[in-house]
């Protein structure tokens, strides 16, 4: 999902870039209240799991493959959309001025799409889902889905937007390739989340095994 | 519950382990984004 440099104008990459520091302010707001000794080991693991993670494409059929995005699973494992901007960012600068994955002028647009909408999507629909259905892996699959889902439709408007894609057909294209990947980053997800709950559950938010949720920020 | 300093190291070596082995299991189709692009294109 990694827009690379080109795919957008300038200008519009200079407006994602300033959309996309009010929500960093916001996550780095996030991270001095939120962060303590007690949470950074965690947030060091995942920052370099999903680094480790996006790094490769799974096959996923149709002559086309997808990675974690992790959005969703940051969200919820740490309790705010905030950490998922937090370390998103973290990750897609990373990526952008070191590996090539992403770019410069639209890492904006990339900390907009996987952090700020996918972080939110997949917090809010985890905690929507799992206060309807109560059931953990049920919820986090699909907020996982949804947040690679939705943010690969964003993307597929803002391309349009640019110029790069025609509407209609990058919705259809992006849609079906996304709801298959998506499919991935939900068993992801679902894994992580118990693999994380099973060694350190004094760290997860408290929202995603009980019927409570943590604060949004 | 393991400690902390176990968690970061098991979480790293786990971090490496998908960089490096992992590799070998990676797909050269291109990623759902590029697919688009060549779709279209």
């Amino acid at each position: 999902m990694h827009i690379p440099d080109a795919f957008i104008p300038i200008w519009q990459g200079t407006i994602y870039w300033v959309i996309a520091l009010v929500f960093v302010a916001f996550a780095l707001k996030w991270a001095k209240n939120e962060l303590n000794e007690e949470k950074l080991p965690l947030v060091a693991v995942l920052a370099a799991g999903i680094f480790a993670l996006q790094s490769f494409n799974l096959p996923v059929s149709m002559g086309t493959s997808g990675h974690l995005v992790g959005g969703a699973l940051v969200a919820i494992v740490l309790g705010s959309p905030f950490a998922a901007v937090f370390i998103l960012t973290l990750v897609l600068i990373v990526q952008g001025v070191i590996f090539g994955d992403g770019g410069i002028t639209t890492m904006g647009i990339n900390i907009l799409n996987m952090g700020v909408i996918g972080g939110f999507v997949g917090y809010f629909s985890f905690r929507g889902l799992k206060a309807v259905t109560g059931s953990m892996p049920f919820s986090a699959f699909s907020a996982a889905w949804l947040a690679c889902f939705i943010p690969a439709l964003c993307a597929a408007v803002e391309l349009w937007f640019a110029g790069t894609f025609p509407l209609e057909a990058g919705m259809f294209a992006m849609g079906i390739y996304y709801a298959i990947i998506g499919v991935v980053e939900g068993v992801i997800t679902v894994a992580a989340i118990y693999l994380i709950v099973s060694v350190r559950p004094d760290m997860v938010d408290k929202g995603v095994m009980s019927g409570k949720t943590g604060a949004i920020a | 519950m393991i400690d902390n300093k176990i968690l970061i190291a098991g979480g790293l070596v786990i971090a490496i382990l998908i960089g490096v082995a992992a590799v070998f299991q990676a797909s050269g189709d291109p990623d759902g984004l590029e697919s688009t692009a060549l779709v279209i294109q």
